[in-house]
C-alpha cells in the first residue's frame, strides 16, 4: 500500500485518496475547431511511462482537495507533492 | 418546533470494558465555515466570538466554542446547540460582502466522546494516524478515514479524551465497529 503525504494533513494510507490520472493533460479548444483526432489524443493517450510519472491524485477522505504527486511507477516512491498551481520540482532520470 | 432527534439516542451511556468511556456528545451545534479570504473569516469570528483561525490540523477553542481547521479556506465551528441560528446569523451578517459561507451541519454529523488509557489504541486500530497522547496533544486535529468512512478526530483538551465526528448515517457502523474493536 502507498503511503501518500496530503499537503495539509500530512501522510496518510492510500485508501484515502482517489487517483486522478496524468498531469498536465490540457483540453483542446474551441470545441468546434478540434479534429477528432486531437479529440481523441485528448482523451485517451497517456504517455503512461515506467518510472517518473506527474499525476494528480485527491484526499476524499480527508481534506477533499487535489494536488499534484511525483511518483515512480516502478518503485512507488513519492518524490515530492505539492498542491494544484504551486511549482514541483522536474521529473529527473 | 420539531425536538430534535439523533441516531445516538438508543446508544447506551457509559463504562466499557478496560475502563474505557463511550458518550454521544450532545447538545451541540455545528457550523460549516468557507471562505475565499482567510482574513475576512479571520476578522469577522475575532469580532464575533474572539476565536482566533486554527492552523491546519489544529483546533482553538474559547469557554463554550471550539474551532476546528477542516481543510484550506474551511472551518467547523463546535457551538452549544441553542446558539447555533443567532451566530449562523450573525457570522452571515459579518461575511455578507466576502465570497464566504456559514451552513448549519448540526444534523449531518455526529459527535462521539471516547476516554480512558486505551482510547488511542482502540481508534489507531481503524485509521493509520497516531493519536497517542505524545502525537495528538490538546488542540490536534486529524481528517482521516475511520473504520473506511471519512471522519474528524481531535483532542478537546480533557485528559485521556478523543473526540470523533462522523456523518450521521454511519452512527450505527461507527458503534457496532467500536463495540468489536474494544472487545478486540
Amino acid at each position: 500500500m502507498l503511503r501518500i503525504p496530503c499537503p495539509w494533513c500530512g501522510p496518510r494510507d492510500e485508501p484515502e485518496f482517489r487517483w486522478g490520472g496524468e498531469v498536465p493533460v490540457l483540453r483542446p479548444g474551441p470545441p468546434e475547431a478540434v479534429c477528432a483526432a486531437a479529440w481523441a489524443e485528448y482523451l485517451f493517450m497517456r504517455e503512461n511511462p515506467k518510472g517518473w510519472v506527474r499525476e494528480r491524485w485527491v484526499h476524499a477522505c480527508g481534506c477533499r482537495q487535489w494536488f499534484v504527486v511525483i511518483r515512480n511507477t516502478v518503485t512507488h516512491e513519492i518524490r515530492a507533492t505539492a498542491p494544484l498551481g504551486e511549482p514541483l520540482p522536474e521529473i529527473g532520470p | 418546533m420539531l425536538e430534535r432527534r439523533t441516531p445516538l439516542e438508543s446508544m447506551p451511556e457509559g463504562l466499557m470494558p478496560d475502563g474505557l468511556h463511550l458518550a454521544a456528545v450532545r447538545d451541540r451545534g455545528l457550523l460549516l465555515l468557507q471562505s475565499a479570504s482567510s482574513p475576512a473569516m479571520q476578522q469577522a469570528l475575532e469580532r464575533e466570538l474572539g476565536l482566533p483561525l486554527p492552523a491546519a490540523q489544529q483546533v482553538t477553542a474559547l469557554g463554550e466554542y471550539a474551532l476546528l481547521w477542516l481543510a484550506p479556506g474551511q472551518w467547523l465551528l463546535d457551538l452549544p446547540a441553542k446558539m447555533t441560528a443567532s451566530i449562523e446569523t450573525a457570522l452571515g451578517g459579518r461575511l455578507e460582502a466576502t465570497l464566504a459561507a456559514v451552513t448549519d451541519l448540526s444534523d449531518a454529523l455526529i459527535s462521539l466522546e471516547l476516554g480512558g488509557a486505551l482510547a488511542p489504541e482502540i481508534l489507531m486500530s481503524g485509521c493509520s494516524v497516531d493519536l497517542r497522547p505524545h502525537a495528538f496533544p490538546p488542540g490536534c486535529l486529524a481528517r482521516t478515514a475511520l473504520a473506511a468512512v471519512p471522519a474528524i478526530l481531535w483532542n478537546p483538551g480533557a485528559p485521556e479524551r478523543i473526540r470523533c465526528l462522523i456523518e450521521c448515517a454511519f452512527a450505527d457502523h461507527m458503534l457496532s465497529w467500536l463495540r468489536s474493536a474494544t472487545r478486540r
